[in-house]
Parts: C-alpha cells; structure tokens; sequence
C-alpha cells in the first residue's frame, strides 16, 4: 500500500459552512484525487458543490497545489507527495472558488 | 499664481506631489502620467470608495463613478467615502463632493446607471484603467468581458467576511476572469456580503491593492498581478498567492473567441432578470401564504439554527 501522507487543504470561506467552519483540512492521501475524496467523505455536504454529475469537478472550483493550478500540473493525479510518510505535509492546498461581493 | 510648468503641473499640483515627485519611480514625468490618466471605477461600495479616495488623492487625472444606489446606514461600516449625513442621498453625489475636497484638480464624471451589454462599451472606452468594484456575478463577467473587448486591464477585487482576492485581468498580457472562471457558479450558491458578512476593514485593504496596482499600470512601473492571484486572509493574517494562466479555449480572450460581443449577463449566470433586478429581503408569513396557495415556484429553506 502507498504511504499517505496528510496535506492540508485551504477552504475559501464561503464553503467552510460544509466544514464545521474550519478554515483548514487535514485530509489522507497519495495524489490530490484521494485527497478530494477522503474530503467529501469527511464532509457529504461538500460534495455536491464541488463535484457535478458526471463526478468531475465543477468548472468554477480551482485546486492549487503550491500556488499551481492542478489542471497545469497532472490533474487529480498530481502526488501530494511521492513516496513519503509524514503526519502533516508542509504542502498547503488551496480550493478557491469564486467569491461574491465588495 | 496657477502658472502651468512646462510638465503641466501647477505650482500648487507640485507641493500637493511632492511626496511623489521625489520618488524615483513616479517623478513630474509619473505625476503627470497620473494627471492625464484616467480611471473607471465600476461600483462605488467597499472596494471603489478607497480606491476611489485614493485615486483622487494620487492625482489621477479623470475618475469615472459608476453606481445607482442611494447611501445606507448599513453602508457605512466600510465605504469610507460616505459620512453619516449622506445617508438617502445618491452615492455618487456625495462621493463627488468627498473627492472634491480631496483633490479638486481631479475631473470626477458620474454614471448613475446601471451597466449592462447596452452602455458599458460606450463608457468604458474613454478610460484608461477599469477597477471591479462590483457585488454581483453577472456586472462581474460583462466588466470582464468588455475589458477583453476593448483591450484594457481590469484591475479585480472581491471580498467576503475576512478573505479577499484580487489580481489583473489583463488579456493582452495575461488571462482574464474568464480563464480563471469559465463559468458562474450556480445562483444562490455563493451567498453575497449582504447575505454573509463581511469585514469593515477587508474592502479597505483590497481596493487600496486595486488603487495600488492601477497607478502602476499607468505609471509603468512595477510588477503588476498580472497572472497571479492575490489571496488575503485577515484572520490568519496570511498574503498567498496562485499562478493564472491564460486559457487557450477561453470564449472570451483564447486563441478562435467565441465571445465577440457583449451577451445577456443576468442569463448567462442563470438569474430570473426580474429577481435579479428586484431583490425581496422579506416577506410575511401571510404573503408566504399566499403564494404557496397561488402556486408560485418558489424554494423554502429552513435556515433555523438548532436552538430556533
């Protein structure tokens, strides 16, 4: 079995009333996928905002890995880290999605 | 004792810049770069009112206003531009006289419309620097795409409770709005300020960003937030940033655009024109009545909190 590694994930504030209000989350996985999927398991509620129905991701939610769009990198394939088994990787990752407002 | 100098400051303009004008980057040729600029702010609320005191402040030669409301008290907890003696009175009066006063060499042109596909082009052409400072998806998208159109820079803000974001969308050098969001999300799904909250403070650090990085664009100087987005959490006290890139299949601003004119902005985000024109902030359990009895589509969500 491939080591986990936990990554935190940034959740733009709008979203975080699906996240019990945490503004970071801790999820499990090898590549951004299984992350995402360990999230919507933690938290159903998300779910249906960040994926459509065709169980891609929505056009308007933005993934960055580093500050790098995942689409410009491997998608949801992207390695959180390769190979290595931290409880807490330094890499954040931030969900951003559109904001209203002024 | 207004004697222009051969620069076209006068002598008042150059005691009024001196902090300016001693700065290598801006100097009398930037201050007057500054002075025959001009800049549209697009909605005078929390994000235009610093950006448009400071704008005016830093000399910016011609500021356009545009907004139709009138000044609330619930207004005022952020758009500093507005005294509690302007409430009831037409925003972009009262922040008319506030520049004045703090700049009177600036030409401040007043739009009290609302924009759409029909008079955006004709306003914006005349401007140098477009600055979102709008509230809602649909002025969003059409001040975007109408900057592509007339290739200028769309400096972007928006801001909910403490987080804000902002960046240049500027599709001759880099991508646009649409290339970060090809589509709105679905109506109802992000709520408004109005709707959420939103930190007094935060539009006041994120349209003074706006400001900053509309002066650079017309001073030439600097790295401007062109291709990056500017994350600011005020809780965490933390700047981030995202890389943007331009989207070869972007409809507006990619290589075969499919986006050649303005389109209907309140249909492409999926808003009923009337609810989008007219917002009902409440309503009585008897009108409720009557409208489930006269069969009106409408969706009931119970936003009680456990203890309700």
């Amino acid at each position: 079995m491939r080591a986990k590694t936990r990554a935190g994930l940034r959740i733009p504030t709008p979203q975080r009333a699906y996240t019990d209000k945490q503004s970071t989350v801790g999820l499990s996985g090898a590549t951004i996928g299984e992350a995402m999927t360990d999230l919507v398991e933690q938290y159903p509620n998300l779910r249906q905002h960040l994926y459509g129905e065709e169980g891609a991701l929505r056009s308007y939610v933005n993934l960055y890995l580093n500050g790098e769009d995942i689409r410009h990198l491997e998608g949801v394939d992207t390695p959180v880290t390769r190979g290595q088994v931290s409880s807490y990787s330094r890499r954040r990752w931030r969900l951003v999605a559109e904001e209203d407002g002024r | 004792m207004n004697k222009q100098s051969s620069n076209g400051l006068n002598r008042d303009e150059l005691r009024r810049y001196s902090r300016h004008l001693i700065m290598p980057e801006v100097g009398l040729a930037g201050q007057a770069k500054l002075k025959t600029a001009s800049v549209l702010i697009v909605g005078t609320g929390g994000l235009g009112s610093p950006a448009a005191l400071y704008l005016a402040a830093a000399g910016i030669g011609r500021l356009g206003l545009v907004d139709f409301d009138i000044v609330d008290d619930s207004n005022l907890q952020r758009q500093i531009i507005y005294g509690t003696g302007d409430v009831g009175r037409p925003k972009l009066r009262s922040a008319r006289e506030r520049l004045r006063d703090t700049n009177p060499n600036v030409d401040v042109v007043l739009y009290e419309t609302a924009i759409d596909s029909g008079n955006t082009l004709e306003i914006m052409h005349d401007y140098d620097v477009i600055i979102d400072g709008t509230d809602n998806f649909p002025t969003r998208y059409l001040t975007n795409d109408a900057c592509v159109l007339l290739g200028k820079p769309n400096v972007y803000g928006s801001i909910f409770r403490f987080e804000g974001h902002t960046s240049v969308f500027y599709a001759k050098e880099g991508p646009c709005y649409r290339c970060l969001y090809p589509q709105p999300p679905p109506p109802g799904l992000v709520p408004s300020c109005a709707e959420g909250g939103v930190l007094g403070v935060l539009p006041g650090i994120i349209g003074t960003i706006q400001a900053t990085e509309a002066i650079k664009l017309i001073l030439g100087q600097g790295e401007p937030l062109v291709g990056r987005l500017l994350l600011y959490d005020a809780l965490d006290m933390t700047f981030d940033e995202l890389v943007l890139r331009k989207d070869p299949d972007c409809p507006v601003c990619g290589l075969n655009p499919s986006v050649a004119e303005l389109i209907d902005y309140v249909q492409f985000c999926g808003l009923d024109p009337a609810e989008a024109l007219e917002p009902v902030w409440e309503i009585g359990p008897l009108e409720l009545k009557e409208r489930l009895e006269n069969g009106s589509r409408l969706a009931l969500v119970d936003v009680r909190e456990p203890h309700e």
